[in-house]
């Protein structure tokens, strides 16, 4: 009796904490939402971040889109263009009609393509460094006219940016400086997107100076003008006042380089065997006490 | 000889007096112990995962390992498979529904293909519904009652809510907290609702793999 009385109470407790979440999800979806999927966990598969100029250990071979989409009557087209990575590193989005076409236009040409930071004009931002690859976004017409947008169309782009980033501005790259854009985190993969109204090089700035896991920003950075970018893709020093952060990461450091990788079962092993250990001492039981003596047994 | 009254604490947990010296003063003290043991495990695990992920390992073997290694913790914290009641199942389908709808509804969504996971789906689902169940028994399960049985419901429902937001910092950043602060308490919810971690389990499964399409 008593046990149901109190699974009852527990029951009871369990609907108001159902409330109390209930009531807490929908004022956290209206005050911060998280605009990419509900992040209750799953399995987050994500390719590594592809460069132009690889640091040390990281990989190369990032890739641009191009597209052509027809336009028919007045109106553009949906644009959805992104690299081929998984997720991917650069997109652009706008929705039908989002986009000023100059007159007579059959055809929209779409391109984005990854550079180097070192390639992308002679201006680094001033709020920090470049995080990741450069992206050369167009869009115009098929005579090469380009395509803008008003910014109450909310075209969009999205950048990815390497490892793990929590905060970025995505920065557009205008009259040879770099100007912010208003940026919203996606909660996804260092992912993020802005609005914009004309389409040029755009690129993730991070706060504060390179470091290690992005030694081609900071080559960049160490060298404005005609570096060779393969000095900064191998990570070397591309002068005198290369800084340290370009240097590779060392293993096991702050960096992310791939030779950390294969310590990784054992640190698994040894953190589950040590909360294991730990588990079984705070489990452990004392032995049960002796029977009570009750007298001598017959035989 | 009649055993000494249980204390509140004992008598939530369901445990029974054990030792003859006041069981009262040692099994908060060991419950105690026990959820900062849980706590620890996931924590390295944990961090483990976020180094394989950011050192760019293959997701779909770091999820497995970060799944397995749950389930490890979860078994070794003294949780065992049992085959779920018909109203932790309804209980849990019924949460995991509503997750799925508040996601639709309430948050103002990505821009599409953005969280296309790059991956077939049967490995991903299979290895999403392991990490979920994993947690979940790590979490509303083994901590839930370690802490529950160290210090009450409400410390038990704070501590694994708030766990759950921090280990998915590492990969999504700080701003997800609030949200997986408010999911964690739905689950705990769940799990009082239906006295079974089977049910946030199965919520969680459901929401998680809900992503694949939202």
């Amino acid at each position: 009796m008593t046990g149901r009385r109190s699974a009852d109470r527990r029951r009871a407790a369990g609907v108001a904490v159902l409330g109390v979440g209930l009531l807490s999800i929908v004022i956290v979806g209206r005050l911060a939402p998280v605009e990419a999927p509900p992040l209750y966990d799953g399995v987050v598969v994500n390719d590594p971040y592809r460069w132009v100029d690889p640091p040390a250990g990281a990989k190369g071979g990032a890739k641009g889109a191009t597209d052509t989409i027809p336009v028919k009557g007045d109106q553009s087209p949906l644009l959805a263009a992104a690299t081929p990575e998984q997720p991917p590193q650069a997109q652009i989005f706008a929705t039908p009609g989002s986009l000023t076409l100059p007159p007579g236009t059959t055809s929209i040409g779409v391109s984005i393509q990854p550079l180097s930071p070192d390639g992308a004009g002679d201006g680094q931002p001033s709020g920090g460094h470049i995080a990741g690859n450069v992206y050369r976004m167009a869009v115009a017409s098929q005579d090469g006219t380009p395509v803008t947008a008003p910014a109450s169309a909310l075209v969009s782009v999205v950048i990815r940016g390497p490892g793990a980033m929590d905060v970025g501005t995505i920065e557009q790259y205008i009259g040879g400086a770099w100007h912010p854009l208003k940026t919203s985190a996606s909660g996804f993969a260092s992912t993020f997107l802005a609005v914009v109204t004309s389409f040029s090089d755009f690129a993730i700035v991070a706060p504060g100076a390179a470091h290690s896991t992005e030694p081609s920003a900071a080559a960049a950075a160490s060298s404005s003008s005609g570096a060779n970018p393969s000095a900064a893709a191998s990570g070397a020093a591309s002068g005198p006042s290369a800084v340290p952060e370009s240097s590779p990461p060392a293993t096991g450091g702050g960096g992310g380089g791939s030779g950390s990788i294969p310590v990784i079962p054992l640190v698994v092993v040894a953190v589950v065997v040590l909360g294991g250990v730990v588990v079984f001492l705070a489990n452990r039981r004392k032995p049960p006490p002796p029977p009570r003596y009750q007298g001598a047994r017959r035989r | 000889m009649t055993p000494p009254p249980a204390t509140s604490s004992a008598a939530r947990s369901g445990a029974t007096s054990g030792g003859a010296q006041a069981p009262w003063l040692s099994r908060p003290f060991g419950a105690a112990l026990r959820a900062i043991g849980i706590a620890l495990a996931l924590g390295g695990v944990t961090f483990v995962r976020w180094r394989a992920t950011i050192d760019g390992g293959d997701a779909l073997a770091i999820g497995l390992a970060f799944g397995l290694a749950l389930v490890v913790v979860a078994v070794i914290a003294g949780q065992r498979p049992s085959v779920p009641s018909a109203r932790s199942v309804a209980t849990g389908i019924g949460g995991g529904a509503v997750l799925v709808v508040l996601a639709i509804v309430v948050s103002s969504g990505g821009p599409p293909g953005l969280a296309a996971p790059a991956a077939p789906f049967g490995p991903w689902a299979a290895i999403t519904v392991l990490v979920a169940i994993g947690e979940e028994a790590v979490l509303r399960g083994a901590l839930f009652d370690a802490a529950e049985e160290a210090a009450g419901l409400v410390v038990a429902i704070a501590f694994t809510s708030v766990l759950f937001a921090l280990i998915h910092v590492p990969l999504y950043g700080w701003h997800v907290v609030p949200l997986d602060l408010a999911v964690g308490i739905w689950f705990a919810g769940l799990r009082l609702v239906s006295g079974r971690v089977a049910a946030p389990a199965l919520a969680h499964a459901l929401a998680d793999l809900a992503t694949w399409w939202l």
